[in-house]
């Protein structure tokens, strides 16, 4: 869709009070990539929450949306001008980063509208209907998502304000939990000239609260490396275990393309403050601290997660530029509510094929 | 004074720090005894609204603690105005929700916005609020509300981004990672029908082919309500895909027709999954029939209605109830099936045994 063509008085007039132009506002058809060439693609699409994001102590308002499946972006946004209330309604298209863009950016998703000023609509809620009477677009908007809750807000050409969806956190409410039960969905599709292959597993993982100290040390890592994929102070640091069915954990835990484990070390989960962090591998400190592996430690193949509200997605990739074996893995956590599963052995759920 | 970390939300924290600590009492249970259901049925976050009508946007989110806040922008005397809202929203238990459909309410006090800052990149000027007002808001589902504006009639309302009058309707058809969990009444039923049981299958629906046409199947010939599938409705066939929990599944919880017992009671040789307009439908045992206006469906009545909310990437089917029957399941029981979409592709062995 190109949203600088659309007739705004007309579509939304016709739509009432919300843009009839949504309609078969679908498909952003990409190209055809081939079966090979997709599987190296994210499946999962890393966005930002629905409702409304904000900018403590600034004058900024509410900005509201939701996203279709489609991927159209839509909401409002309500500030002031001269000090009175005003609010605009805004649709466009969400871009979703590569796995590429999104590694060197931290960019997850952008989106951009024309803001579409509502200046003046019926006498009350309940009154007869007056259409709304919208000014023309003068003024855009940008939304660059880093994170499912966090974003920079480009007005115009403005300074970006960093903002946040103020009810998936702090400052205004606590951080989330992730500790708990999860169904942990997880591919690997790699390629080399050895051994191309595909792992799909599905397992009963859990997530448990760390509460060593938070000291991190490394006899592989140097200490700029350390000092760069240590969990920042104050994060959520997760152990993650794998419940079963004991096929699916033996894939998840210890394939060498997913965590790899070894008998000593663990796959430690954090998250920051903006819900996205890092898996890494580590082993509880004899004294205190944990001590981390050099696996995942290099931006290359660093496993990438993002926190949302009853999900986590994980991802690492390795592109033919980087090496001669290179391809996705992909990991999704669903919540499991307590007292969903109690623990006890399901079928195996898992393959390992080349294709 | 209020924290001013709070900005523009100053006022509508009421005591900031209740917000951290306020937690939903909504539990669904359905009696003391049945076990608990372990999740709720939540609204979209977003944006609602009434077509034709001087609503405007109403926008919220709900806390994992179940706190539903946002801001409703609507007109006064034809003029832009709008207000923030925040209140602890409260969730039926199924016995409510399906004697009256609705799913959760939330009770919201307005908070009006009178004035603010100059301009956006303007010094901070804290906005001024007053209290004027209340918004009730009843959800029959994860899409359709009844929005009452202080003691206003009340106005159907609908998630706008979730599908018609704005969106085409979601489809459901794909793959699907299907999580099940059955907690039977303790100590209610013989073992062999009364244990818990859990799995994870992988799953696939497609639509179902076929006409509108069905008739509800009693044993006794006696049918305890209506067809519930509504002209239009989106309906798939449910298939289990992973062999080794599927037969398990099938004849367990399901309690499907085995293929040589399909011309005999009750009529389950096969699951639908059908949704109706507002996202709500039900997991139900059919099989195809033809009477004296041709072929059709018959649906199974087992008085059992396992009721189905859709949202985006995510299906809920739950059940909790009571049903003296001998039919080879627990009496009593609270089924959860959590069903999560595989994105095309993902699996090369999605709908096919691994």
């Amino acid at each position: 869709m190109k949203s600088g063509k659309i007739d705004w008085r007309k579509n939304w007039l016709a739509a009432g009070t919300v843009v009839a132009v949504a309609l078969g506002l679908c498909n952003t058809a990409a190209g055809q990539a081939t079966e090979i060439e997709s599987r190296f693609k994210s499946a999962y699409k890393l966005g930002p929450a629905a409702g409304g994001w904000y900018q403590p102590d600034s004058n900024l308002g509410n900005i509201n949306f939701d996203v279709s499946d489609t991927g159209v972006v839509a909401g409002n946004w309500s500030t002031f001008r001269d000090g009175k209330p005003i609010w605009y309604y805004f649709q466009g298209e969400i871009q979703y980063s590569s796995d590429e863009v999104e590694k060197q950016t931290g960019v997850i998703a952008v989106a951009e509208s024309p803001l579409v000023e509502v200046l003046t609509g019926g006498a009350c809620p309940s009154c007869t209907y007056i259409p709304p009477i919208f000014a023309e677009p003068a003024h855009r908007m940008r939304l660059e998502f880093t994170s499912s809750r966090s974003a920079r807000f480009i007005y115009d050409d403005t300074t970006p304000i960093p903002i946040l969806a103020w009810m998936q956190g702090a400052p205004l409410f606590a951080p989330r939990d992730y500790s708990g039960e999860w169904l942990a969905i997880a591919r690997h599709d790699s390629y080399s000239a050895v051994l191309p292959r595909h792992v799909d597993l599905i397992a009963h993982i859990r997530l448990e609260a760390l509460t060593g100290a938070e000291s991190y040390s490394s006899t592989a890592l140097n200490p700029e490396q350390l000092a760069a994929i240590s969990p920042p102070t104050g994060a959520r640091r997760y152990k993650l275990s794998c419940v079963g069915p004991s096929k699916s954990c033996d894939s998840l835990m210890t394939d060498d393309n997913i965590f790899d484990v070894n008998a000593t070390n663990f796959p430690l989960l954090w998250i920051g403050d903006d819900e996205s962090g890092r898996v890494l591998l580590a082993t509880a400190n004899a004294t205190e601290g944990y001590s981390l592996s050099s696996n995942f430690a290099s931006p290359g193949t660093a496993f990438r997660i993002y926190g949302e509200r009853d999900s986590v997605k994980a991802r690492r990739s390795v592109s033919p530029t980087e090496s001669a074996t290179y391809g996705i893995t992909e990991i999704v956590l669903k919540r499991l509510p307590n007292g969903f599963f109690d623990g006890r052995e399901w079928g195996d759920l898992s393959s390992s094929i080349p294709f | 004074m209020m924290p001013r970390i709070f900005g523009l939300f100053a006022a509508l924290a009421l005591g900031g720090a209740s917000l951290i600590a306020t937690e939903s009492n909504a539990q669904a249970t359905d009696t003391e005894t049945l076990p608990a259901l372990t999740q709720q049925i939540r609204p979209a976050s977003g944006g609602w609204f009434r077509e034709h009508s001087n609503l405007g946007n109403i926008n919220f989110d709900i806390s994992d603690s179940g706190i539903a806040a946002g801001n409703w922008s609507t007109y006064r005397d034809g003029k832009p105005i709008w207000y923030y809202f925040q209140g602890n929203i409260q969730y039926n238990n199924p016995e409510e929700a399906l004697a009256d459909g609705v799913i959760a309410i939330a009770d919201l006090p307005l908070l009006e916005v009178t004035t603010g800052g100059p301009c956006l990149t303007c010094d901070y000027v804290p906005p001024v609020f007053r209290q004027n007002g209340k918004i009730r808001l009843e959800f029959t589902s994860t899409r359709t509300a009844r929005f009452i504006h202080n003691d206003s009639p009340a106005i159907e309302v609908v998630a706008w981004m979730q599908a018609s009058p704005l969106f085409e309707r979601r489809d459901y058809s794909g793959d699907w990672v299907v999580t099940v969990s059955r907690r039977p009444l303790s100590g209610d039923s013989a073992p062999e029908v009364g244990t818990t049981f859990q799995t994870a299958v992988k799953a696939r629906l497609e639509p179902l082919v076929g006409p509108e046409t069905y008739s509800m199947h009693s044993p006794s010939n006696v049918t305890s309500r209506e067809v519930p599938i509504e002209p239009g409705a989106r309906r798939y066939t449910f298939a289990c895909s992973q062999p080794s929990e599927c037969s398990v599944l099938n004849s367990e919880i399901f309690t499907l027709n085995e293929p040589c017992l399909s011309c005999l009671l009750p009529s389950r040789d096969f699951l639908i999954l059908f949704f109706n307009a507002d996202e709500v439908g039900e997991l139900v045992g059919m099989a195809d029939s033809e009477n004296e206006n041709g072929p059709g469906f018959s649906i199974d009545d087992n008085e059992r209605i396992w009721k189905a909310y859709g949202s985006d990437d995510r299906i809920l089917v739950r059940y909790s109830g009571r049903l003296e029957r001998g039919v080879g399941e627990p009496a009593a029981y609270t089924l959860e099936i959590e069903m999560h979409r595989l994105p095309t592709g993902l699996f090369n062995t999605a709908g096919s045994a691994p």
